[in-house]
C-alpha cells in the first residue's frame, strides 16, 4: 500500500487553526510535514476559516456549527469523516484528542483502519473522562505522547509502554529577523533599552504562571532596575492579571500587549531578552503544561528560556542547556534566575543560542514529520499484516 | 516574637527603654537596644524559635542593617539556604535573620520572600533610612507617629504614649466610625496622629519623609469557566494542611485554641495528624445556657484524642475588664476579647504558642452577611416592589426598629446600596441612632458619615461583582485587620503567649481567592469549601455547625453584674462633661436594656468600651 501510493491520513481535530493554541499549531504544522503522505483534516468552522484554509496546503473540512455543543460537533464530524472516509479511504485515522474517541472507534468499525491517538496532557486528567480514554486507548494501534511525563500519564491508565511513542511537538524554523527590525519593533513596544521579560499564551489557563512572574517582579526590579515584563496574548484572566500587577505596584514594568498576530512572533521573541512560563502542576482544572511550543519559539530567536519544573516542560527546557527549570511554586527561585539571565548576558547568550542550534538541529518539522511519517507506516503496515 | 520600638533622629534612650518597658507583658524573655546615627531601636523578646541565641537586634555581617521584629518567618529555612547558597553568613539559628540578609539582597523588595507573620524595623545605616514592614493581613501590630520630624513607631499605641513627645489626644474624627464598626478602621486610630502601618505595606523613612508603599493585596477573580467542586478539593486541602504545618514551627511547647466550631476544629484536626494524637487544645466557656460550646469543643477533642483543657468562666468581668481595655490599645468593642484573654492567660501556663482558627470565615466566605446581600441584590432584581424605602418592616414594627430582625429585615428589603446594607448589617449603632445619642454639641459628629464612605469606596475600588468576594475584600481590608487580629494579637500577648493563625497563611488566601465564590457561599450555606475539607476530619455535627460567633453573655451581665458599673461609669461625671454623647439618651438604652424590652448589649458595651479607653489612655484616671 505506502510503496504504491502516499499514506494517506485522516485527521480528526477539536483545536485547529486559526484557533490560537499549542495543539492548533501541532496539528496543523504536523498535517503538512508529513514526507510522501497526505493528510486531509476535519475540524469545527471558525470565522476566519475559509481565508486561512485558503492558504493552508492539506485540505480542510470544517463542521458547521452544531446546536448541543460537543456531542453536535460529534455528530458533525462522524457524518463528515464518513463522507471523507468513503471518498479519500485513508489508511489511518488519527484522534486529535481523546475527546473525539467515540468518533474515532466507530470509523475504524467503519473502515477497518488503525487509530493512531494524539495525548496531550491535561485532557486525559479529569476523572470524568477516564472511561473513554481507557476505551480508545484499548483501540487505537499507536498512543503519541508528546512528551516524557504525557507519556508516564497514559502509563497511569495501564497502557502497553510499547504502543507509546514520544514525539515531542515541532517547530517550523523561519530566518531570524534582521537586528534593525527588532530594534524598531522595541522602539514600536516602547520599551527602549528596558531588559525585557516575554510570556506568550492564551490568558486563560491560570497554571501558565504569568502570577508567578508578576509576584517575582519587584524582586527582580531590585536588582535589574529597568526590567519590564511583556504579556502576550488575550483572554479572560486578563483582568486578574492587571489587578495583580497594580496589587503589586508594579506601574508600567507590565505591559499587556494583547493579542500578537502570528506573523509578529518571531520580532517579538527576539525583542525579549528571556522567556519565561511557570507553568504549574495544579490540581485546581487538572492544569498542567502537556510540552511548550512557546519554549522553542523563543529558542529559535536565540533567547533563553526559563520554565516550572513541572509535567511536560522537562523535555522543552533542556536546564542549563536551553534555558533554567526551575520549582514553579517559588517565586523567590523564579526572581533570582531571571536576575541571573537578565544580569549574566554570557550565560543567557549562551542558553540562548544553545537553544537555537537544537531547536534547529533536532526539533524542525523536518525531522519530526519523518518520526511522524515512519510511526504512521508502521502501524498501517502492522495493520495490513494484521 | 515580641514588642518592637524606636525612633528616628538623635539617640534617644530614654524613649525607647520607656516604650519597651511599657510593653514587656509581649516580651518577658529579654531585651535588646541599638542606637546608632540617626537611630534608637528597642525590643522586648518572648522566646519561641532559637532561644538561645535569637538576640535581637540582629546586624548584618558588616554591622551596616539593624533589625529588630516581632513575628514568625515560617519559611526560614528555606529562606536561610537560599541566601547561605549566595554566600550570606548566618550568626544565629533565628527566624527573622534573613530579613536581613534579604535586604542585603534585594533592598526593601526582599519582603515579598516572607511568608508569615511579621512588624519589623530595619535601619540601614548606611543610606541613613529606616523601613518599617507590616505582613499582608496585619496579624502582627505596628504604629507609628511623627513629631518634629522625628518617627517614633512601636508594636503598641501604648508603648508611644509614654513619649512625652508624643500628645494624648483624641482623634475626634473617627469617633462617629467606632460608634458604628466598634473599632477603628486603619491606617487611622483614635489617638490624633498616631498611625498604624497598614497590612501589607511598608514605610520608608529618610529623615523626615515618609514613603508608605503597598506591596500585597488579596486578589479575587472569578474563573472563567466552571470548575467543579470536587476538582479543587484536593489542592485546598494539601494548602491547608501545609499552612497548619508551616505553623507548628516552634521550640517551645505548644498549644491550639479549640472553640468546637469549623474552624479551630479543622486546624485542630491537621494539627494532630502533624504532631500525633496528644496535642494539647484549649477551650472557654460560659455556664449561660445556649452560649456554651465546651460540649462542642469537648465532641471534637474526643474525636481527635487531644489533651483537652476547659476554662469556665464564672465571674464577673468587672474585676478583668479594665485591664483588657489596657492590653487592648485601642477601643475595640469585641466582647470576645475577655474570654480570649483568660483562655490565653490559662493556656500560658502549658504552652507558650496557641494556634487557632481565625481567618476562617475571612478565607472560606463564613459571614451569614454575604449570603444575605446576595439573597437581597436577587430580590430586588426581580421584585421591584420592594424598593420602598422601610416599608415592610415598618409595617411590620412599628415600635421597635432597633432589634435583630427589623434591621436585618431593613437591610434585606430596603433599597438602599451596599454599603449600606452592609453597614445595616454589622453596625453597633446605625447612622439615625447616632444622630438621638450624639450630643448637640459634638462637632465631631455631622460631616457625613465616614463609615460608609469607607465601606463603598473599598466597594468600588475592588468591584461589586460577585458580592460575596467585594465582602470578603472589604472585611479582610477592615474587620479582620483592625478588630479580630488587633483582638488575638493583644489578648494572647497580654498572657505572653504567641497566637498563630494558620488560616491566614497568605499563599493559602491566595489561592482561595481564586476560586468561584459559589464554592464559599451558595444559598445560605455560608464557608462551603471548609465545611467539605472538615468532614472527613472532624465530627459530622462539627463540619455542619452554622456560623456562631464567639458569644458571651454581656446581655445578662449587663443587666445584672455589670450594670451598675456601666451605668457610673457612663453617666459618670467625666463622661457627662466630656459631652460626646446626651446623657438622657445613654440612661434611657441602660433602662431599656435593663428591662429587657431590647437587646441593646452591644451597643452598650461600645460606649462602655470607649468610655473606659477614653478614661485611661487620654485621662489617665483609670488604672489596668
Amino acid at each position: 500500500m505506502s510503496g504504491e501510493r502516499p499514506l494517506k491520513a485522516l485527521l480528526l481535530a477539536i483545536d485547529f487553526p486559526p484557533a490560537d493554541g499549542g495543539i492548533q499549531t501541532l496539528l496543523s504544522d504536523l498535517a503538512i510535514s508529513l514526507p510522501d503522505a497526505s493528510v486531509e483534516v476535519i475540524a469545527p468552522s471558525h470565522p476566519a476559516a475559509r481565508e486561512w484554509d485558503s492558504r493552508y496546503p492539506c485540505r480542510v473540512r470544517r463542521v458547521a456549527p452544531m446546536p448541543f455543543g460537543l456531542a453536535g460537533y460529534l455528530i458533525g464530524l462522524l457524518a463528515a469523516a464518513v463522507v471523507a472516509g468513503f471518498q479519500g479511504r485513508p489508511d489511518v485515522i488519527i484522534c486529535g484528542h481523546i475527546i473525539l474517541g467515540p468518533v474515532a472507534i466507530l470509523l475504524r468499525q467503519l473502515f477497518r483502519r488503525p487509530i493512531v491517538t494524539m495525548v496531550y496532557a491535561m485532557e486525559i486528567r479529569p476523572r470524568r473522562v477516564r472511561g473513554l480514554a481507557t476505551m480508545l486507548f484499548a483501540q487505537s494501534t499507536r498512543i503519541v505522547a508528546i512528551s516524557s511525563f504525557t507519556a508516564s500519564e497514559i502509563g497511569k491508565y495501564g497502557v502497553d509502554p510499547a504502543r507509546v511513542v514520544v514525539i515531542p511537538p515541532g517547530l517550523r524554523i523561519s530566518t531570524s529577523p534582521a537586528a534593525d527590525a527588532v530594534a524598531a519593533y522595541r522602539r514600536r513596544l516602547g520599551i527602549g533599552n528596558a531588559r525585557a521579560i516575554l510570556t506568550v499564551s492564551r490568558l486563560r489557563e491560570r497554571y501558565k504562571g504569568h502570577d508567578t512572574v508578576l509576584r517575582a517582579l519587584p524582586i527582580v526590579a531590585a536588582r535589574v532596575t529597568d526590567v519590564v515584563y511583556l504579556v502576550a496574548g488575550h483572554g479572560p484572566l486578563r483582568r486578574y492579571l492587571e489587578d495583580l500587577a497594580r496589587s503589586l505596584n508594579l506601574g508600567d514594568r507590565v505591559r499587556f500587549l494583547g493579542k500578537i498576530p502570528q506573523e509578529e512572533l518571531p520580532l517579538l521573541y527576539a525583542a525579549a531578552d528571556v522567556f519565561a512560563m511557570i507553568s504549574r502542576d495544579s490540581r485546581i482544572d487538572h492544569g498542567v503544561e502537556g510540552f511548550g511550543i512557546v519554549f522553542l519559539e523563543a529558542n529559535a530567536a536565540g533567547r533563553p528560556t526559563l520554565g516550572g519544573r513541572t509535567g511536560g516542560v522537562v523535555d522543552a527546557i533542556l536546564d542549563h542547556r536551553t534555558g533554567l527549570l526551575v520549582d514553579s511554586g517559588d517565586v523567590l527561585a523564579v526572581a533570582d534566575r531571571l536576575v541571573r539571565l537578565l544580569e549574566d548576558h554570557t550565560l543567557a547568550s549562551r542558553l540562548g543560542a544553545q537553544g537555537r542550534d537544537w531547536v534547529r538541529e533536532e526539533m524542525g518539522w523536518e525531522k519530526l514529520g519523518v518520526r511522524y511519517r515512519d510511526l504512521l507506516g508502521t502501524v498501517v503496515r502492522q495493520a495490513h499484516e494484521a | 516574637m515580641c514588642a518592637i520600638c524606636g525612633v528616628t533622629g538623635e539617640r534617644n534612650e530614654a524613649a525607647v527603654h520607656a516604650m519597651a518597658i511599657a510593653m514587656s507583658h509581649r516580651g518577658p524573655d529579654g531585651e535588646g537596644y541599638y542606637f546608632g546615627d540617626g537611630i534608637s531601636l528597642g525590643m522586648r523578646r518572648l522566646s519561641i524559635i532559637d532561644v538561645k541565641t535569637g538576640q535581637q537586634p540582629i546586624a548584618s555581617e558588616d554591622g551596616t542593617i539593624q533589625l529588630i521584629c516581632n513575628g514568625e518567618i515560617y519559611n526560614f529555612r528555606e529562606l536561610r539556604r537560599f541566601l547561605q547558597a549566595k554566600g550570606h553568613r548566618f550568626r544565629a539559628g533565628s527566624d527573622v535573620e534573613v530579613i536581613v540578609h534579604l535586604y542585603e539582597e534585594y533592598g526593601e523588595a526582599g519582603i515579598h520572600a516572607l511568608r508569615g507573620m511579621f512588624a519589623f524595623a530595619l535601619w540601614d545605616d548606611r543610606r541613613k533610612r529606616l523601613i518599617l514592614g507590616r505582613d499582608r493581613l496585619g496579624i502582627k501590630p505596628l504604629y507609628y507617629t511623627t513629631v518634629g520630624g522625628r518617627v517614633f513607631f512601636a508594636s503598641e499605641a501604648k508603648a508611644l504614649l509614654v513619649c512625652p513627645e508624643v500628645p494624648r489626644c483624641v482623634n475626634e474624627t473617627m469617633l462617629g466610625t467606632y460608634l458604628t464598626l466598634q473599632y477603628v478602621p486603619g491606617p487611622e486610630t483614635l489617638f490624633r496622629g498616631i498611625l498604624k502601618v497598614p497590612p501589607g505595606h511598608y514605610l520608608v523613612v529618610t529623615g523626615p519623609d515618609i514613603r508608605v508603599v503597598r506591596y500585597w493585596e488579596l486578589v479575587f477573580a472569578e474563573p472563567d469557566r466552571s470548575l467543579k467542586e470536587e476538582e479543587v478539593h484536593g489542592e485546598f486541602e494539601t494548602a491547608l494542611r501545609e499552612a497548619v504545618s508551616l505553623h507548628l514551627l516552634s521550640d517551645v511547647p505548644l498549644g491550639v485554641l479549640l472553640s468546637g466550631g469549623v474552624d479551630s476544629s479543622v486546624v485542630t484536626a491537621l494539627m494532630s495528624l502533624e504532631v500525633g494524637a496528644g496535642c494539647r487544645s484549649f477551650t472557654v466557656g460560659f455556664p449561660d445556657l445556649g452560649l456554651d460550646e465546651r460540649p462542642h469543643a469537648r465532641r471534637v477533642a474526643a474525636a481527635l484524642g487531644t489533651d483537652h483543657h476547659e476554662l469556665e468562666v464564672q465571674a464577673s468581668p468587672v474585676d478583668e475588664l479594665p485591664k483588657v481595655i489596657w492590653l487592648m490599645d485601642e477601643p475595640v468593642a469585641d466582647a470576645a476579647a475577655l474570654p480570649t484573654y483568660l483562655i490565653c492567660r490559662s493556656a500560658a501556663r502549658d504552652v507558650k504558642v496557641l494556634l487557632t482558627g481565625e481567618g476562617g470565615d475571612e478565607l472560606c466566605g463564613g459571614y451569614p452577611r454575604y449570603a444575605w446581600l446576595r439573597i437581597a441584590r436577587t430580590l430586588h432584581r426581580f421584585l421591584p416592589a420592594l424598593r420602598r424605602d422601610g416599608a415592610v418592616s415598618r409595617l411590620m414594627f412599628d415600635t421597635d426598629r432597633e432589634g435583630w430582625l427589623p434591621r436585618r429585615l431593613e437591610a434585606l428589603l430596603c433599597d438602599i446600596s451596599d454599603g449600606e446594607r452592609h453597614l445595616q448589617l454589622v453596625a453597633n449603632f446605625t447612622r439615625e441612632q447616632q444622630r438621638g445619642l450624639v450630643s448637640p454639641q459634638a462637632c465631631w459628629w455631622g460631616n457625613g458619615d465616614l463609615a460608609l464612605d469607607l465601606v463603598e469606596g473599598v466597594l468600588d475600588a475592588v468591584g461589586r461583582d460577585p458580592i460575596v468576594h467585594a465582602l470578603m475584600y472589604l472585611d479582610v481590608r477592615t474587620w479582620l485587620v483592625d478588630d479580630v487580629l488587633l483582638k488575638m494579637d493583644r489578648m494572647s500577648m497580654g498572657a505572653s503567649v504567641e497566637a498563630r493563625v494558620p488560616l491566614l497563611d497568605h499563599k493559602l488566601m491566595e489561592l482561595v481567592a481564586l476560586l468561584p465564590h459559589t464554592f464559599k457561599v451558595r444559598g445560605l450555606q455560608t464557608k462551603r469549601l471548609l465545611r467539605q475539607a472538615a468532614s472527613a476530619l472532624v465530627p459530622k455535627k462539627t463540619a455542619r455547625r452554622r456560623k456562631q460567633a464567639f458569644r458571651v453573655p454581656i446581655a445578662r451581665w449587663l443587666r445584672e453584674s455589670l450594670h451598675d458599673f456601666a451605668r457610673d461609669i457612663l453617666l459618670s461625671a467625666r463622661a457627662r462633661e466630656r459631652g460626646y454623647f446626651r446623657p438622657a439618651q445613654v440612661a434611657l438604652i441602660l433602662d431599656r436594656h435593663q428591662s429587657g424590652t431590647t437587646d441593646y448589649s452591644q451597643a452598650l458595651w461600645n460606649l462602655l468600651t470607649l468610655e473606659l479607653w477614653h478614661q485611661m489612655f487620654i485621662d489617665r484616671v483609670q488604672q489596668p
